[in-house]
């Protein structure tokens, strides 16, 4: 692919594509980082991906699109949350603005190196454990739904979803640290 | 640990106006707390893209091999029609769900939501093989005979989860590159045919290549080993060993010493509103849909004090289930879950078959340590249930008596009829082995 472009050398369709695909989840996760919403998650990225689309002869090169896209998809927050800002369950300027310098340190190789490990992770709970992780994110399926299923109130069931993260998120953090140390995937 | 609660709070949107105003205040006072909402985050995103992938949409390798890259299909879809109305084109259309095919079936009994008709195609998700043997060709041109039992993560069309049981590998040349991931590392493979056999309990897995050659690396590590013809390696949390590729020798794998111990009679079943009912030898399980709850459970105790359970490496429960004649299986979903609860604190004396609904074990007390399931076609056959709770539970009670609910998850479907009462075997069963605890015992 080429890497740079510029005047008349503009990326191609393909090319967008390809940086778009590669870059998306990481823009997903910073967007996520202003909006507590998945729904205006999604929403957001897809108007960003157009707007990117829009002015990509302003991009330089192409080892410059993540940062570039970074501000367009901040831009594109930033709209959403003025108009949602009287719900007062967004996360303040100042908060939002501090916390970009540790989302902005996340690339695409510490992306998928945590969703390499958190997949390790997952294999290590039980069917019924992974399903409760993951039926938050799961179309259709509310975590009231699978409590009302087994019997248990849905405050018990958030609670056990709150240690399970617990656990999944330190299993991460420590077989990330782990990594060359010759210790396996431990839960 | 207060602090990651906030935060999962926030991002499963059970916050409200003051757990947002103490995140607030923490993100700007404290660096080591943007770092762990930075991690929460991206931990979130991670899920959410594993949820998708799960949920059959069908994800792509943008780089093949050690790092995967998921990318969730709708959202590109979607983008790519939006980019249409601007620049009037189409780059994407709608890819196929299908991940594999389910070509030849031997014998074979499955858990899964999954089709497992022969010649059902396949997205991707879990399959669990209960018995028999599986043959499975994925759209890359690889092909997967299963062994039961084994469970299966269909992931993409060059790639697959083993988290437990034996597969064989057959690649051509389209599917060079394609990987077998395990518990304990994964197999890439560059053109040939290979064994791999998981012992999901004890994440361990065995690699073999048969013709050709494999790279074999550690779950998180770059370290990679390049197996050719008739090589064998044994990869553990500990590392990557040769291994053998004799036929059977019988110490290809060390086997440690069991010990069983059995409910000496101490279980029986109970119906809600009565006391305990039906023959002696047999347990049985029921749920219904007419008040949305279990109506027979089946309660069980052990005495392990005799166990040296300090030393068990792993403990696992076995129930047989023996064939009912009671209700029809039709009545059933396809596929039925029960649940084990493990009950602390109940001491021995307090039920017997003499007492009612109310007075013996219950979920409500209890712990789920567990679950199985059964097809309403599988009309006997052993449930084994390991799992770190019920390790958790027998550890940590091995005084007293470790007391188990079973239960039916999986309601009758609504309507007129006997529904199937699940029976497993008890103590006094004449031809099968009753509830069963049994321990894997390290060799001194």
């Amino acid at each position: 692919m080429t890497n740079k472009v510029s005047g008349d050398e503009k990326l191609d369709e393909t090319q967008f594509m390809r940086l778009f695909v590669q870059h998306e989840p990481v823009l997903r996760c910073v967007a996520r980082s202003m909006l507590a919403d998945w729904m205006a998650v999604d929403d957001v990225l897809q108007e960003a991906g157009v707007t990117m689309w829009e002015k990509i002869g302003q991009l330089e090169n192409a080892d410059g699109f993540l940062p570039w896209a970074r501000v367009i998809v901040r831009l594109k927050c930033h709209s959403t949350i003025n108009s949602s800002r009287r719900s007062r369950l967004v996360l303040s300027e100042e908060a939002v603005r501090l916390l970009a310098v540790e989302i902005d340190s996340v690339d695409r190789d510490r992306y998928e190196a945590n969703l390499y490990v958190l997949q390790g992770c997952l294999g290590k709970l039980s069917m019924q454990q992974r399903d409760l992780v993951l039926a938050p994110y799961r179309d259709g399926i509310e975590v009231q739904d699978i409590a009302a299923r087994v019997g248990k109130s849905a405050n018990a069931l958030y609670k056990q979803l709150g240690r399970l993260r617990a656990k999944l998120s330190e299993c991460v953090e420590r077989n990330l640290k782990a990594d060359g140390s010759g210790e396996g995937l431990a839960l | 640990m207060k602090d990651r609660e906030s935060i999962h709070q926030y991002l499963l949107g059970k916050t409200d106006k003051d757990g947002v105003a103490h995140l607030n205040e923490k993100l700007c006072a404290d660096d080591d707390f943007r770092k762990l909402f930075a991690n929460q985050l991206v931990l979130d995103c991670n899920l959410r893209d594993v949820a998708g992938l799960r949920q059959a949409d069908v994800p792509i390798s943008a780089n093949t091999g050690w790092g995967q890259h998921l990318i969730r299909w709708p959202v590109i879809v979607t983008l790519a029609a939006s980019l249409l109305l601007v620049v009037g084109w189409i780059l994407f259309s709608s890819p196929p769900a299908r991940v594999a095919t389910l070509v030849s079936s031997e014998d074979a009994a499955w858990v899964s939501d999954l089709p497992t008709s022969v010649g059902s195609e396949l997205p991707a998700g879990e399959l669990q093989l209960i018995s028999g043997i599986a043959t499975l060709r994925f759209d890359s041109g690889a092909t997967m005979i299963l062994e039961a039992p084994a469970r299966l993560e269909l992931q993409t069309d060059m790639r697959a989860f083993l988290h437990d049981g034996s597969a064989v590998l057959e690649v051509s040349e389209s599917a060079i590159g394609f990987v077998v991931t395990t518990p304990s590392g994964d197999a890439i493979d560059l053109g040939t045919s290979f064994a791999v056999n998981v012992d999901g309990a004890k994440a361990t897995s065995e690699f073999e290549v048969l013709k050709g050659s494999i790279s074999v690396g550690m779950s998180n590590q770059c370290k990679r080993v390049l197996l050719k013809d008739n090589e064998a390696v044994f990869v553990d949390c500990f590392g990557i060993s040769e291994a053998s590729t004799a036929e059977y020798t019988g110490n290809t794998k060390q086997m440690k010493p069991r010990f069983r111990i059995g409910t000496d009679g101490n279980e029986a079943t109970f119906v809600r509103g009565g006391t305990s009912a039906g023959a002696s030898q047999l347990l049985m399980v029921k749920s219904s849909w007419k008040n949305n709850l279990y109506d027979r459970k089946a309660v069980f105790s052990f005495d392990a004090s005799g166990v040296e359970i300090a030393s068990a490496v792993a403990i696992r429960l076995r129930l047989n289930q023996v064939e009912s004649e009671i209700g029809f299986a039709n009545r059933l979903p396809p596929i039925n879950v029960f649940q084990v609860y493990a009950v602390p604190n109940i001491p021995q004396a307090s039920w017997d078959r003499g007492s009612t609904w109310d007075e013996t074990p219950s979920p409500d007390v209890g712990v789920l340590v567990g679950e199985f399931k059964i097809p309403r076609s599988r009309k006997s056959g052993e449930c084994v249930l390991e799992t770190n709770e019920l390790a958790e539970f027998v550890r940590s009670h091995r005084d007293g008596p470790l007391t188990f609910v079973v239960v039916r998850e999986t309601k009758q479907i609504p309507g007129d009829g006997r529904v199937l009462v699940h029976t497993f075997a008890s103590h006094s069963h004449p031809s099968a082995v009753g509830p069963t605890l049994e321990f894997d015992i390290i060799d001194e």
